[in-house]
């Protein structure tokens, strides 16, 4: 496992070093390893090559030949095309110097704005200078998304004019396309992590890159946090930091002092205008400036920038119908709008690339498109062609309350660095502008310098447990780069610990191992892990296979009561978990998966979301089976069916429950944070159950839980007897019903004893 | 002993319950040669210091805090305004030394290791005959204490601070976690819940300084008859001052007589 080499010295000599803590340079046993360092292994165009001493020049040389030295077959001709344009990337003046730093740190920073070609052509440098094939090892680069990381691979590979899932490839979540011969690996940070866990001396790699590590993901922020350690551990590891903006030296800082490189970005100037005054309705202010940018100003596409989906549709529709206005009374150009965010379908976010609509006839004036998109268009997605950005200043941000255990998504001011970033966009193609939505002394004084990273907005449950898993006991002095707050992290433990993922001490349980396998929220792995206790870990991985996917119900705004409608055959009086495996088994009838797109589209539920569902699962029954967790079902005439899941759903989820409340209608009450909470408008609860468990707390103007299934006390005091300790709560409506529950189940035992008698 | 020679001046801790002792001659006692056979603190150790270190062998059966207990006859010097609080953790050796030695130097001004100023000299007490501030209640000299903050609200009992705990992290020490000298944020990031579609910066002025509240718009009131005239007639005794302060004329008033 820890080798994908086939031959058998790899996988021992990988085994060996994890063991071997000193120097591996003085164990008789890795004596191989050294002795051919500076030595190719083959008389390729490679055979001049000497590891860690190539030149830009030798490179170019082997780049130019006929046999690629990777694969060793001959080179296409489309590969010579795109190495043509591979030249003209601003990186590529810099190579000898990239490599000489390369070369003489173990750790390096890499600035590079976007558009300068870091991602895909840094990798191939440092692959024509590391050969990684003659160490039997590979070089990874981490991406913060999914999406980059399949993408980023697609196009190296092509470059590189190899298939994809051989000697590059990629690996995510879900998903592992890579081979025996692969030596480049595009992966999401999260599974760097993941192997981190297995491999903690990372010894399949020889160089790691951190790419985007501007954005500060969680995984990133640990990785970091790791990769100071094994460094120490592993001199032979190179480490390349890849940063997008200008916080560069905070990076140097952190990693002691490492050298820096900067290679200039391709842009061009951007022009910033601010609003005198502040607006009252920024929605309303951003559709009248695009269209008086598609009024006043020359030829580009324009980026406007909202929070969220329904502000954008909501916009778009609005420039749109104003935008046809202007055509048919000012004989302006046409206008086409697009809008952008995370859960549109992929081929409507694929349109944004369409080209802007042509004049309506010969000489008439240009036509444009306009883009309303979410935060993804800060910094994951490159348009061209945009020359205006409109940016009112704000964006969804997640962020993680510990006193009352609520992660919520807020419209919150951005920061400067990432107003700057928006800003950048314009700047692509040709000098731009940028009109920003408020005043100059809002941006100095109103935002912050820089968006709080990952870590310190995020519940840290799952993070800690991989900690633990990593072997970091010392949490208090972890070397982060923005260590979290005390408070956040002592929940985390406290959370896992009701888990029992963690024993009073906060040593890892043996429970607490086996759910850190699972790439799921601490609380969905143990339910998972307990399902079969309850004599249903068939559903219950069904169920968590649909709780980690985006929403499998569509209401499109048109047809709200018939998806409604279709909803309501699926519903389980019970809850909505419920609801949601009848919507699983349906889907996976005969009749269904006769044409299971058009029986989605008819059923109004989200085909994408199902079958990446479907992919969910199975990749978590694999796990399962390997941890010899046993699959089983409880008879469906059973009439404890439906009761076992239930109670299932409580061994992972008890600390996401909610009472009525005695006083309001159908309000709320959360255990001990005693929140007060409505069910979410979308379930299909039929009646008004006492306890009531969800999935998410929604905040908002009013506070939602969505959700929610029907549970008993009984079952709560149970399962997570020391969460539910009676003494530990105070006198009042709780407490009483949760000491009734009790006298009930004792009373029930009593019987059941006497019985046996 | 330490009051002999003030009778006004009682330390609090030595003022009787009834008023009438307060005035009175103190009856004087000696020590005991055998300072074993008591076993209660004596009252007149006066120092606050010294009545600690007697609470604290008390709590803490350990060596250290024990020689102070014996020292109390050098207390005399410790009621007295010059020496900074640290040379009174001097080894027991000076308990012997009598002492006279701090008052015959005046010359060299000492000065106070914690706020950096001089200290006044000794003897200006027995000048003016009055009791002088001890230096250390001084203002300049608290403010350059160390402050001590209130202690971390956080609850001791929960099993995720025990841990943080274990790993060296003090709750009170104002101190986020990660590695020294590299410490963290102490306190979560707040959520602030934005509703609406307000632009960012409303309520700013265009330097984005938070501009003053504007006044709430008044509420229209509607009045019965009855308000209406008492207010008709308040509007007609305002307007009719107005017009008074602005045209009347005290000669006009003179001549007509009514100014007087």
């Amino acid at each position: 496992m820890s080798d994908n080499r086939s031959d058998s010295e790899g996988g021992a000599r990988a085994k060996r070093q994890k063991t071997d803590a000193g120097d591996p340079k003085n164990n008789p046993y890795l004596a191989h390893m050294y002795e051919n360092e500076n030595v190719s292994s083959d008389n390729g165009p490679l055979a001049k090559f000497k590891r860690h001493q190539t030149t830009s020049a030798l490179a170019k040389k082997a780049e130019d030949g006929d046999i690629n030295p990777f694969s060793g077959r001959p080179f296409s001709s489309k590969y010579f095309s795109i190495l043509k344009t591979r030249r003209d990337l601003p990186v590529h003046t810099q190579r000898d110097e990239f490599l000489q730093l390369y070369q003489q740190s173990q750790i390096l920073v890499f600035v590079g704005e976007t558009g300068s070609g870091k991602t895909t052509q840094i990798p191939q440098f440092v692959l024509y200078d590391d050969l990684p094939q003659t160490q039997g090892k590979m070089v990874a680069c981490t991406q913060p998304r999914r999406v980059a990381a399949m993408s980023v691979a697609q196009r190296v590979a092509a470059e590189m004019d190899v298939k994809l899932g051989e000697e590059v490839g990629y690996s995510i979540r879900f998903e592992d396309m890579t081979g025996p011969k692969t030596i480049m690996k595009y992966m999401t940070d999260g599974m760097l992590l993941r192997e981190a866990m297995n491999d903690p001396n990372l010894t399949r790699y020889s160089t790691i890159m951190l790419d985007e590590a501007h954005e500060r993901t969680m995984a990133t922020d640990i990785l970091m946090g790791l990769l100071k350690e094994v460094v120490v551990r592993r001199p032979d590891l190179k480490i390349i930091i890849m940063s997008a903006t200008l916080d560069a030296q905070k990076f140097q800082r952190y990693f002691m002092d490492a050298p820096l490189l900067a290679v200039p970005g391709r842009t061009h100037p951007v022009e910033i205008f601010y609003t005198p005054e502040p607006e009252q309705d920024y929605v309303e202010a951003a559709v009248r400036t695009v269209l008086q940018i598609h009024a006043t100003e020359g030829e580009g596409d324009i980026l406007l920038f909202l929070t969220g989906e329904e502000e954008i549709e909501d916009a778009s529709r609005k420039i749109s119908l104003e935008g046809d206005e202007m055509v048919r009374e000012a004989d302006a150009g046409p206008l086409k709008v697009y809008p952008l965010y995370g859960s549109l379908p992929p081929h409507m976010q694929q349109r944004i690339f369409d080209p802007a609509p042509p004049p309506r006839r010969p000489g008439g004036r240009p036509g444009r498109k306009v883009i309303v998109s979410t935060n993804i268009a800060e910094t994951s997605l490159t348009i061209d062609g945009i020359v205006y950005v409109v940016d009112p200043g704000f964006s969804k941000q997640k962020i993680y309350n510990p006193r009352i255990r609520v992660e919520s998504l807020l419209v919150s001011p951005i920061s400067k660095a990432s107003a700057q970033q928006r800003a950048g966009r314009a700047g692509r193609t040709r000098p731009g502008k940028c009109f920003r939505l408020y005043t100059e002394g809002a941006f100095k004084k109103e935002l912050i310098e820089s968006t709080y990273p990952e870590i310190l907005r995020s519940n840290l449950s799952s993070t800690v447990l991989e900690l633990k898993k990593l072997g970091v006991d010392d949490l208090v002095h972890f070397d982060l780069m923005d260590p979290p707050a005390p408070e956040t992290l002592m929940r985390a433990l406290e959370e896992l610990n009701y888990l029992a993922c963690l024993d009073d001490d906060g040593n890892l349980t043996q429970l607490g191992r086996l759910a850190s396998d699972f790439p799921l929220d601490p609380a969905l792995a143990v339910m998972l892990i307990s399902s079969p206790e309850f004599y249903c870990s068939n559903e219950i991985l069904s169920i968590t296979a649909l709780l980690s996917v985006p929403q499998v119900f569509v209401r499109p705004p048109a047809q709200r009561k018939r998806a409604d409608e279709m909803k309501n055959l699926f519903a389980h009086p019970d809850g909505d978990h419920l609801t949601m495996l009848n919507v699983y088994h349906a889907y996976r009838g005969a009749d269904a998966q006769a044409n299971p797109k058009q029986w989605c589209h008819d059923h109004f539920l989200s085909h994408r979301a199902l079958q990446s569902a479907d992919n969910v699962r199975s990749q978590l029954l694999r796990i399962m089976e390997r941890q010899d967790l046993e699959m089983i079902s409880t008879s469906f005439e059973d009439k404890k069916y439906y009761e076992n899941i239930r109670r299932a759903l409580c061994a992972g989820f008890f600390m996401q429950v909610a009472k009525k409340d005695t006083g309001g209608k159908s309000q709320y009450l959360t255990i001990k944070d005693n929140q007060n909470v409505l069910l979410h408008p979308s379930t299909v609860l039929a009646h008004e159950a006492e306890w009531v468990l969800y999935n998410e707390f929604v905040l908002t103007t009013k506070n939602y839980i969505r959700t929610v299934t029907a549970v008993k006390p009984e079952w709560l005091l149970d399962i997570a007897p020391t969460y539910y300790d009676i003494n530990s709560f105070p006198k009042g409506d709780i407490r009483s019903a949760l000491t009734r529950a009790a006298d009930r189940l004792a009373h029930k035992e009593k019987i059941r004893a006497e019985k046996r008698r | 002993m330490a009051s002999e020679d003030e009778d006004y001046f009682l330390p609090l801790e030595q003022v009787r319950p009834f008023s009438s002792g307060v005035r009175r001659k103190r009856v004087q006692f000696v020590r005991s040669s055998d300072l074993d056979t008591t076993a209660t603190p004596t009252p007149a150790s006066s120092s606050g210091t010294s009545i600690a270190d007697t609470y604290l062998s008390i709590v803490m059966k350990q060596a250290p805090s024990s020689p102070s207990s014996p020292s109390s006859p050098s207390s005399p010097t410790q009621c007295a305004p010059s020496p900074p609080i640290r040379t009174q953790s001097a080894p027991p050796a000076q308990a012997i030394i009598p002492p006279p030695p701090t008052v015959t130097v005046p010359a060299a001004p000492e000065f106070c290791d914690v706020c950096n100023i001089p200290l006044p000299p000794q003897d200006i007490e027995d000048a003016t005959g009055k009791k002088h501030r001890p230096h250390e209640a001084s203002l300049v000299h608290q403010i350059c204490l160390t402050h001590s903050h209130p202690p971390s609200h956080l609850d001791r009992t929960r099993q995720g601070l025990r841990y943080l705990s274990t790993y060296g992290w003090d709750p009170d020490s104002r101190l986020g976690l990660g590695a020294p000298g590299r410490e963290g944020i102490r306190e979560p990031i707040k959520p602030r819940v934005k509703l609406g579609t307000a632009g960012l910066g409303t309520g700013l002025d265009r330097d984005g300084d938070p501009l003053p509240p504007r006044p709430a718009p008044t509420k229209v009131q509607k009045l019965n008859s009855k308000q209406m005239r008492i207010k008709v007639a308040e509007d007609k005794k305002r307007a009719e001052r107005i017009r008074k302060a602005f045209y009347q004329n005290d000669d006009v008033l003179k001549y007509l007589g009514e100014g007087v």
